[in-house]
């Protein structure tokens, strides 16, 4: 297993011959309330060469649990959030999934991510041996209300993962503009 | 000259039995040994059942074996182990194939295909094989399952169109439906409407109006916001939890439009009462979209007439003390 910083990358593929296969796992903690709290929610996007969403149908969350050709699923339950990913069954458009989270944009309050510590994104095998995993340092998301906490991307035939942690104060709204996403 | 006609399989294990010398008396002796067509194929019996993981042929090291070896096993019972299966009446089984070696099995070729081949009940020894699917893997095929069957369920609408295609739900444009993202972030806002009523999807049926007076249930979502409810004036529909709702309907009886609002900013208006029609608002969850739907009541019409005429009747919360008794 190796823990990776923000910005860093690892070579899944290439030092896993076979793998074919992966598991996203997305995980936080947040501070207990009795009053309306913050929803995240885990998101996936697969992307072109371009970093632009293929369409709406290549978006992965709690609504729309698969992709349109059934690459990435989502597997999601109430105290990790997963995602899989088939390697082998991703489109060659594809040049990267990037996997996101955003507070839930209620207007009663969204709440940001300043009531969430110890937030990560790890990848691991079908089998939960875990390869690579990036802990998100809290400190400096507290007035983000979307994290992009890393991608998986193509690079010369075979998939990496970047870690990124990297904060919006825009929310799902930046991130769909970023990315193309069509609200 | 059952089963030695062609060069013997050394590649397949199970076939291996079936060199050994037969007695031809033995053979002629065994019980509806008379009915075997002596110019059948030796080995095609077995075949299809090797290739069938469902039922594969049994072998003596397979499974859990508390039968006695046979001493003089007889061909037909070695070529047809399936077949004697069906005079199992399908309960416990102990010994899998080689304990049916002394019953009188009919020689034919093993029906591999043929259901009647596996007992009913516990095989212990049988040669099922076990499950390839892990937990995790069955999880992940019940999830694709479900996304399959919801858009499946979207797949057979109508096409319908969209919020961005249309100004206002009346007589004329009576219905649109959102998209899945459109369905899942933040809040759908109803503003204008006076009173309305929900249900979920496990059946938890209540109301309220803007005057704070309440009936029913209330649905509660882990984000301790109320699945449906109003926050002042405006009548809410908590989106990160619409799995959770099955309907909800809004009641105007202002003489404003009511109006409805999505994260996108994006809205539709529905008129007010005329001509002693008022349109409520219909709020469906197919799959995974919402489907929007104005329909005409008559303008006389008190609430609970609407609710009961779409069929919402309020559940009622058991009061606390009926748990302690």
């Amino acid at each position: 297993m190796a823990s990776l910083i923000a910005g860093a990358n690892a070579a899944l593929t290439m030092e896993n011959p076979g793998l074919d296969h992966v598991v996203v796992g997305l995980g936080w903690d947040a501070i207990p309330s009795h009053g309306p709290a913050a929803e995240l929610v885990p998101f996936a996007v697969m992307c072109d060469a371009g970093g632009q969403a293929l369409s709406n149908d290549h978006l992965v969350f709690f609504n729309q649990l698969v992709s349109a050709d059934a690459a990435v699923t989502f597997a999601g339950d109430a105290d990790q959030e997963q995602i899989d990913v088939e390697l082998g069954r991703v489109p060659e458009d594809v040049a990267k999934i990037v996997f996101f989270v955003y507070v839930d944009p209620d207007v009663r309050g969204r709440g940001s991510f300043a009531s969430v510590r110890d937030s990560h994104i790890r990848v691991a095998t079908a089998e939960n041996r875990e390869l690579v995993r990036f802990d998100i340092p809290a400190t400096t998301l507290d007035s983000a209300t979307a994290v992009i906490f890393g991608e998986l991307y193509r690079h010369r035939g075979d998939w990496k993962f970047r870690a990124l942690g990297q904060g919006y104060s825009t929310g799902l709204a930046g991130v769909a503009k970023d990315y193309g996403i069509a609200l | 000259m059952v089963n030695r006609s062609s060069a013997p399989r050394t590649d397949l294990p199970y076939l291996r039995r079936r060199i050994k010398p037969v007695d031809p008396a033995a053979a002629g002796t065994a019980s509806g040994a008379t009915d075997m067509p002596s110019a059948r194929p030796p080995v095609q019996p077995a075949a299809p059942v090797q290739s069938n993981p469902a039922h594969p042929a049994p072998s003596a090291s397979a499974g859990l074996s508390l039968s006695r070896p046979s001493a003089t096993p007889s061909p037909a019972s070695s070529t047809a182990p399936a077949e004697t299966a069906d005079h199992h009446s399908g309960g416990l089984v102990l010994g899998g194939s080689r304990a049916r070696t002394s019953s009188p099995a009919p020689a034919a070729p093993a029906p591999s295909a043929r259901p009647s081949a596996r007992p009913g009940g516990l095989v212990l020894g049988g040669n099922t094989p076990a499950s390839p699917m892990n937990p995790r893997a069955q999880k992940l095929a019940a999830q694709r399952e479900a996304a399959r069957v919801a858009d499946h369920e979207v797949g057979l609408l109508f096409a319908a169109p969209g919020i961005h295609d249309v100004y206002e739900l009346n007589l004329q444009e009576r219905l649109l439906r959102l998209t899945p993202l459109e369905s899942a972030v933040g809040t759908l806002v109803v503003v204008g409407s006076t009173a309305m009523a929900w249900e979920s999807v496990r059946r938890v049926v209540g109301g309220a109006d803007n005057a704070g007076h309440t009936a029913g249930s209330p649905v509660k979502t882990s984000g301790n916001r109320p699945l449906v409810g109003y926050d002042g004036q405006n009548a809410l529909i908590t989106l990160r939890h619409v799995r959770e709702l099955r309907r909800a309907i809004f009641i105007n009886r202002s003489s404003q439009p009511m109006g409805v609002r999505i994260f996108s900013g994006a809205s539709v208006a529905l008129p007010p009462s005329a001509d002693g029609t008022q349109m409520v608002l219909l709020v469906h969850r197919i799959g995974n979209v919402l489907e929007l739907r104005s329909e005409p009541v008559p303008e006389s019409w008190e609430d609970q007439q609407i609710w009961q005429e779409f069929d919402f009747t309020m559940t009622h919360q058991a009061p606390v003390a009926a748990y302690r008794r």
